[in-house]
């Protein structure tokens, strides 16, 4: 794409952060409400790099911070993968085992992961892996709903194909079955790592004190608004790299879905 | 000696909404001998795809049997090579691991299938799209990539399931010859689907005709007495051709009179 085009979806953030600013400068938006972007900015640096001593306690930590958090988010959304996956195959596959497990998840997947809280804490203690935990949930119904939906839609004709050429249950499940539902588990992941990053935040706010979920509510007790900002900045420009990053492997896994170049060979 | 029997083959669908059964064939008596091109012939609806779906293996008569080399089917297999009506490739293989998906399963190595796949690429027309995704290619080149890996089955019955059916009437007849060019070479048994008086008079040793619901075998054409390379400006083609029109008239109108008298008496 062009680069002029590409500066089309700068217009409305620039422009959000101008007139904020402007009205906070002229005092229209109380800082105790709403601290202006370039408070926020300068509680931003000093965090991330120590130099100018702003955010006190916080001051030149943001990385330590962010790779408490994204360890976090990295483990429980690395063990919802291994799990979800294989088991959500099976369950869209195998039609006993459909009947089997399928009420359970359908039942325990309304309940909002937040509200394992209390037990994550009674079970897990105060540290990491009452995190990972809740992370672990957050991320393990998307992937599972998704994979078995991929699961149920592979055309019955592919699966006739390769019966006929001979291919065995065990073959037809890596060979057609696994790769034919592979779009629609990449859209679970994409679903399940923004839940994990929520998840990792919510937890850390409650429950662990570390991370940019800890720095953001305490700022918040210290009525460091700038800081509390500068932590929703964090998550999200940590939350689009990751998923940036998922698309980037999931546009590699699915590069055959890419249709255009027939046309332009014409 | 008959490669394939229809011995009184009756199919019956259970109904979607309780009610009687839905009766798709009945009585089927049909033999196919070693060499044959015979197209099946009807309208839509009449069985004939459930008939071709039970030579490979995928669908089983309620009633009758299917004997091939006097052995009921049991199963799909690679000696019965199947070209669906819509193309049905993996669409995250390349062409030549789809024409080669049969040799992948025997554990073939790859480089050993990419000449296996050349080949036959060569035999459907389509050097230098070997390394093409199925969403690549058009209509018409998929559906010579579906009869290509029919081809390297190297199986003794083609099954062919209204294959030219989506396509433009240019590209179907030039296919329809290619095809029975193909089929001449080495003269396997071959099935043939079709709904066009025309492409199965241009394709088959024989033509069989099935009735409306429940299908039934209502006549027989054979074509051995026309020359292997039709010309349907030949007044052999064209008599024979007559006789099939009238008959399928018949079949059609006959059906709407039942239509007609089903509608008065409700």
């Amino acid at each position: 794409m062009e680069w002029r085009q590409r500066l089309n979806y700068v217009y409305v953030p620039v422009a959000i952060v101008v007139i904020w600013e402007v009205l906070a400068q002229l005092g229209w938006v109380p800082s105790r409400l709403l601290p202006a972007p370039s408070q926020v900015a300068s509680g931003l640096f000093d965090w991330v790099t120590g130099l100018t001593g702003t955010a006190e306690a916080y001051s030149g930590r943001w990385t330590r911070d962010a790779a408490a958090t994204a360890v976090r988010v990295l483990t429980g959304f690395g063990l919802a993968i291994v799990t979800a996956v294989p088991l959500g195959v099976l369950i869209g596959w195998f039609r006993p085992v459909q009947r089997i497990l399928e009420p359970t998840i359908q039942l325990l997947r309304p309940i909002p992961p937040v509200s394992w809280i209390p037990l994550a804490i009674i079970w897990f203690g105060i540290a990491d892996r009452p995190a990972i935990f809740l992370v672990f949930l957050g991320a393990f119904f998307p992937i599972i709903i998704n994979t078995i939906h991929g699961v149920h839609g592979v055309e019955r004709d592919l699966i006739r194909a390769a019966t006929m050429m001979g291919a065995t249950r065990a073959k037809l499940l890596q060979l057609v079955v696994v790769p034919a539902a592979l779009p629609a588990i990449f859209a679970g992941l994409r679903i399940a790592i923004g839940s994990a990053w929520m998840l990792t935040v919510t937890s850390e706010m409650v429950a662990v004190r570390s991370g940019i979920g800890y720095v953001l509510w305490d700022a918040y007790y210290f009525v460091r608004y700038d800081l509390v900002l500068a932590g929703m900045i964090s998550v999200g420009v940590l939350g689009f790299a990751s998923d940036c990053v998922i698309r980037a492997i999931m546009n590699w896994a699915l590069h055959w879905q890419r249709t255009l170049r027939f046309q332009q060979a014409g | 000696m008959s490669l394939l029997i229809f011995d009184n083959v009756g199919r019956q669908f259970a109904s979607p909404r309780g009610g009687p059964p839905v009766v798709a064939l009945e009585g089927v008596n049909l033999q196919i001998a070693p060499h044959e091109f015979v197209c099946l012939l009807g309208p839509s609806g009449c069985g004939k795809s459930t008939l071709l779906n039970m030579v490979a293996g995928f669908d089983r008569p309620t009633l009758g049997r299917v004997l091939l080399h006097g052995q009921p089917i049991a199963g799909p297999g690679p000696d019965r090579g199947m070209v669906f009506q819509s193309p049905t490739l993996f669409p995250w293989l390349p062409v030549w691991e789809n024409i080669t998906f049969r040799q992948k399963l025997l554990g073939i190595p790859a480089k050993r299938r990419r000449e296996i796949a050349q080949h036959y690429i060569e035999l459907v027309g389509l050097q230098g799209f070997a390394d093409r995704y199925p969403s690549e290619l058009s209509g018409g080149m998929q559906q010579r990539v579906g009869i290509a890996r029919m081809l390297a089955l190297e199986s003794e019955v083609w099954l062919l399931d209204e294959p030219f059916a989506a396509l433009d009437a240019q590209t179907r007849s030039l296919m329809g010859e290619e095809l029975s060019a193909l089929w001449r070479a080495d003269r396997r048994t071959a099935i043939f689907v079709t709904h066009s008086v025309e492409e199965a008079l241009l394709l088959g040793t024989r033509v069989v005709v099935l009735s409306a619901r429940p299908g039934r075998v209502r006549a027989e054409f054979d074509l051995s007495h026309l020359p292997a390379e039709r010309d349907i400006t030949a007044a052999s083609f064209n008599e024979v051709k007559r006789e099939v029109l009238a008959l399928i008239k018949e079949e059609v109108l006959g059906l709407r009179r039942v239509a007609a008298t089903a509608g008065a008496r409700a």
